[in-house]
């Protein structure tokens, strides 16, 4: 059945079918009716969705029925998010969701391709951020996107890429998410570098972007470097304040924070206040990696000479 | 690969208020990257790059990692024509700044290497700077150069009385 066909008694009729369901708490029913009138473009088919959504907000439906909904209702996104209410407290059902996009990124470029709180931290406003965090389970701050990105990577890098009047507001969640859970300030992406979002925020000069138009004017460079420096220190006191062990984390590079603030030439008071937290940091050295490459070196000139003595 | 993070502050040529911070654990002068270079080296070796290769002035420094373990070519004559002259490279701008940060380095590593008590470490650390950079890794070129710059220092004894050759031994 397609939603453009549909006559005005059949919708009524659906609509009443749903509401029905909706109060008799007959969610295998709800995901009957949507699947038989399967339709994504059609207008009169998306106010009919955007119904059958308010009513499922307001019976508190289960989230697998927002779940088995995302996939029709994209044009909805905003009136699904507040469904994720106080029942839906389940990181599976949230990784579920994670797992549709994922989906729905191969026939939509745009679609970012985390979870709803990946998308959340992308894009939306601060205002609905809260009230993701809120409603939504604390260990969705743990999942990671196809990158190996958390949302606070996602918050750091939105951090240096806004206008500063905004700072304030994303610095504010950046301290909520770090309350809920520290040690996704330590968690690696799966970028050639293997950064974690302390990392990501002591090498922000070469993205940030707060909208001066700096590469052809000198004195907007200097602005936005002044900024830049006082934000990266703003940020990293922050995460340092909420969980300290950050500091002295060593990525499987061999790299420590205090590696990564001197190489991308931060500004002494940010240097400080990582060494003052991990001064044994100093002594560390990086490049672990090079002994793995030099075993495999190794093993294959072995191999090699093995090859050559018998054949 | 293998460096600690005072080998960037020196590849960086960084600001001398980072190189005090990173020296609060003077340990770190002592070691030695997969090269076998010390930040001292790295100091010498930046040293003399800026003055082989005048820097373009709109070169956002703050970006210019790329470029961070560069060692150019010329390195190498420029180290031997050191060896004929050292007026040449003491009047270059910028001496002074290496200078300073050279001092630093060296007071770091010196006060390090004495073991005992506190004490001890206190009396033995007022060192000369030629005394210092006889026992610490780094580039030949120092002793010669602070000698140049001193050349009394090499008659010197320090609070234990010796001498810059008893280090160097």
């Amino acid at each position: 059945m397609n939603g453009n066909n549909l006559s005005v008694e059949e919708k009524n009729r659906i609509q009443l079918q749903i509401k029905d369901v909706a109060k008799g708490r007959e969610w295998h029913r709800m995901e009957e009716i949507v699947t038989k009138i399967g339709c994504r473009e059609v207008e009169d088919a998306v106010d009919l969705f955007r119904n059958v959504i308010e009513s499922v907000i307001r019976c508190k439906a289960p989230l697998h029925v927002i779940v088995c909904l995302y996939d029709y209702v994209q044009n909805c996104m905003d009136l699904a998010r507040p469904a994720l209410n106080e029942n839906n407290r389940d990181y599976l059902l949230a990784y579920k969701i994670w797992g549709l996009q994922k989906n729905m990124a191969h026939n939509n470029s745009n679609t970012v391709t985390g979870s709803v709180m990946h998308d959340a931290m992308a894009k939306s406003e601060v205002d609905v951020i809260n009230m993701l965090l809120s409603i939504v389970s604390d260990s969705i701050l743990l999942v990671q996107d196809v990158d190996g990105q958390v949302p606070l990577h996602i918050l750091v890098r939105r951090v240096f890429m806004s206008p500063p009047e905004h700072h304030d507001d994303l610095l504010e969640i950046i301290g909520q998410v770090l309350m809920k859970k520290p040690e996704a300030s330590i968690i690696c992406d799966r970028n050639l570098y293997e950064e974690n979002p302390l990392v990501l925020a002591l090498k922000s000069e070469s993205y940030c972007d707060f909208g001066f138009n700096a590469f052809f004017n000198e004195d907007a460079a200097e602005k936005q470097r002044r900024i830049l420096e006082s934000i990266t220190l703003r940020v990293v006191s922050l995460i340092l304040r909420l969980y300290p062990k950050a500091a002295s984390y060593v990525s499987p590079r061999g790299y420590t924070p205090l590696h990564s603030s001197v190489y991308h030439g931060r500004s002494p008071l940010i240097i400080r206040e990582i060494f003052s937290h991990f001064k044994e940091g100093s002594l560390i050295r990086n490049g672990k990696i090079q002994s793995q490459h030099l075993l495999q070196v190794i093993f294959i000139i072995y191999n090699l000479l093995y090859f050559i003595r018998f054949g | 690969m293998g460096e600690v993070a005072l080998h960037f502050a020196a590849m960086r040529f960084d600001d001398c208020e980072i190189f005090r911070t990173l020296l609060d654990c003077p340990q770190s002068t002592r070691c030695k990257d997969a090269k076998g270079l010390t930040p001292l080296h790295w100091l010498f070796i930046r040293y003399l790059t800026k003055i082989a290769i005048p820097q373009p002035r709109n070169v956002d420094h703050q970006i210019e990692f790329t470029n961070i373990r560069f060692i150019p070519r010329s390195y190498i004559e420029l180290v031997k024509s050191l060896e004929m002259d050292f007026n040449v490279f003491t009047e270059k701008v910028g001496f002074s700044g290496f200078w300073d940060r050279m001092v630093m380095v060296l007071k770091a590593g010196a006060t390090d290497e004495i073991h005992g008590s506190e004490d001890k470490r206190q009396m033995l650390s007022n060192r000369y700077l030629l005394h210092a950079s006889c026992s610490m890794l780094g580039p030949l070129c120092i002793p010669r150069l602070i000698y140049d710059c001193d050349r009394d220092s090499i008659q010197r004894r320090d609070t234990i009385g010796r001498l810059p050759l008893h280090y160097a031994w």
